[in-house]
């Protein structure tokens, strides 16, 4: 009797985690910041698509078509990245606080919903919709790059690409894996994002955000390449003790951004992915341990 | 006992502000149960506290046999804050099958019952309506609405009548007294006692977060009105301390 009850409850618990993480993208997929960024890279598309046509029609023999090509599609990928670091930071500001400052997360609370699971199903949902709209973003860059104007010979660069760098990777598969790269640093993004926003106002937990996301990154270039046995070496100030903590105890998101590049440009990683996944999966535990940790304790 | 509250104790600013002392009750299932108190009392606090809402300094609370803190407790409960607010881009149909759907109620008896709950109500005119464009009192009556949207056994109405024109509190007081029918325990705080004097079977007044008396509205009031009683035990409160 206890195990079918027991049984009952996670069901229930999972039903009311679908029921918020749906909510959740119903809440986030309205977000403006979301709807801006989605015409913005229809015009970036275009734009891309636009100008690689005139150089290519104007100014035959400037660079090889292929390089011209490369050029085009990492100028899109680095700025669709650049904008999911800042999507997820403004979703995950938004997330939580919204609940709060309705005063919504009481009535939400009055349902047998724990805390983590709340928690987990509003990050996961915000996680979605960029996850969602990165997707959505290349498949449409890939088939307007493909199929109008000059769009053969970047397929066929693309897959170069891919398999010059990755091997038997090919250009889906690297494309997947690189997106799977880009949502593991979305996640954790989000979810510092709504750290910060239990404590400040939106406008200051986005400053503040975007500071931290921005130091962590600078402590993932700064420690990255330098060989374990080396650290020592590279401790000269409180500044790079504090760099070597935030390196090794949260996930790496400039690591894991630079992998992603990497994976979808076919150029050699410089990280063991296995261990960066690893260290990713143990340091994001911690991290939304901590975040539970502090949000089991605020009143509502 | 659906509700037991012991040694209830709670602060404020670490413990600078005493909102509750050493609070006790015990409410039996089926009752319409009022707690009254003048504004400041500590009846939300007190809300709040058995809804493991806030941190408690200490005490024993346990709904339905179960201790607070464990989800279980709040499977068969359902909650109405002072102000309801919901997303301002939902309409009032997706705001009762959102709660129908937190209740675990299919599609087929998410309609049913939406049906049953906007009628009741009196709300169905503004079904397709966002919740950004209707009115206070009649978000507050959809607010209302969602208490019917599951098979809740307790219901913990905070300031149910706030907010309300005469009608909707008629309405309100016809929904407590039918969902009591129906077997529900119904805890409400409110300060205005008329409408409490009439539906409820026992009460508690509250002051500066003490229970200063607590019983069947019958006894309690005697051949007087629970307003004068209410008065003479907050008087006497105030004029011992």
């Amino acid at each position: 009797m206890t195990m079918i009850r027991i049984m009952s409850m996670e069901n229930i618990g999972f039903h009311r985690f679908k029921v918020l993480v749906i909510n959740t993208i119903f809440n986030e997929f309205r977000n403006k910041s979301v709807i801006f960024f989605s015409i913005f890279t229809l015009l970036v598309i275009y734009a891309d698509h636009a100008l690689i046509n005139f150089i290519e029609g104007n100014l035959p023999g400037m660079a090889p078509s292929d390089t011209l090509v490369d050029m085009k599609m990492k100028a899109f990928y680095w700025i669709i990245s650049s904008w999911n670091g800042l999507m997820a930071i403004i979703l995950g500001i938004n997330t939580v606080k919204a609940d709060l400052n309705m005063q919504i997360m009481p009535q939400l609370f009055a349902w047998p919903i724990k805390r983590m699971e709340y928690l987990f199903a509003r990050i996961v949902g915000s996680w979605i919709v960029i996850v969602g709209y990165y997707i959505i973003s290349i498949i449409l860059a890939y088939i307007v790059f493909k199929f109008f104007g000059t769009g053969a010979s970047i397929g066929a660069s693309i897959g170069a690409a891919a398999s010059a760098g990755g091997g038997m990777l090919s250009l889906f598969s690297s494309i997947i894996v690189s997106v799977l790269l880009s949502s593991l640093m979305i996640l954790t993004v989000i979810t510092i994002a709504v750290f910060f926003s239990l404590y400040l106002s939106k406008v200051w937990g986005l400053i503040v955000s975007i500071l931290a996301i921005g130091f962590i990154g600078q402590a993932n270039s700064y420690f990255s390449m330098v060989p374990f046995s080396e650290i020592t070496d590279k401790l000269d100030g409180i500044f790079s003790i504090i760099k070597l903590l935030l390196h090794y105890l949260i996930p790496r998101v400039g690591v894991l951004s630079n992998m992603a590049v990497q994976v979808f440009m076919g150029a050699t990683m410089d990280r063991n992915i296995f261990f960066e996944l690893l260290h990713f999966v143990a340091s994001y535990a911690l991290l939304f341990y901590f975040l539970l940790f502090v949000f089991k304790r605020r009143e509502l | 006992m659906v509700i037991e509250v012991k040694n209830l104790s709670k602060s404020y600013g670490r413990g600078q502000v005493r909102a509750l002392k050493d609070c006790s009750l015990s409410i039996p299932k089926g009752i319409i149960f009022g707690l009254l108190g003048p504004n400041g009392a500590g009846k939300t606090t007190f809300i709040k506290s058995i809804l493991n809402l806030l941190k408690i300094d200490g005490g024993e609370i346990k709904i339905a046999g179960i201790n607070y803190q464990d989800e279980r407790a709040r499977l068969n409960l359902s909650y109405l804050p002072e102000k309801f607010n919901f997303y301002p881009y939902y309409k009032v149909r997706g705001v009762l099958d959102f709660i129908g759907e937190l209740n675990q109620l299919d599609a087929i008896k998410r309609e049913q019952y939406r049906v049953r709950a906007l009628k009741k109500l009196s709300i169905e005119e503004i079904e397709m309506k966002k919740v950004k464009n209707i009115s206070k009192g009649q978000l507050q009556r959809v607010g209302l609405a969602g208490l019917l949207m599951g098979d809740s056994k307790l219901f913990i109405l905070d300031e149910p009548f706030t907010g309300l024109d005469p009608i909707g509190i008629k309405d309100v007081k016809d929904l407590i007294i039918n969902l009591k029918s129906n077997g529900a325990t119904i805890f409400i705080n409110s300060h205005i006692l008329s409408e409490i004097e009439q539906i409820a079977d026992r009460v508690a007044i509250m002051r500066e977060g003490v229970i200063l008396a607590e019983g069947a509205v019958t006894d309690l009031k005697g051949k007087s009105t629970l307003e004068e009683f209410f008065y003479k035990t907050i008087m006497g409160a105030k004029e011992s301390k």
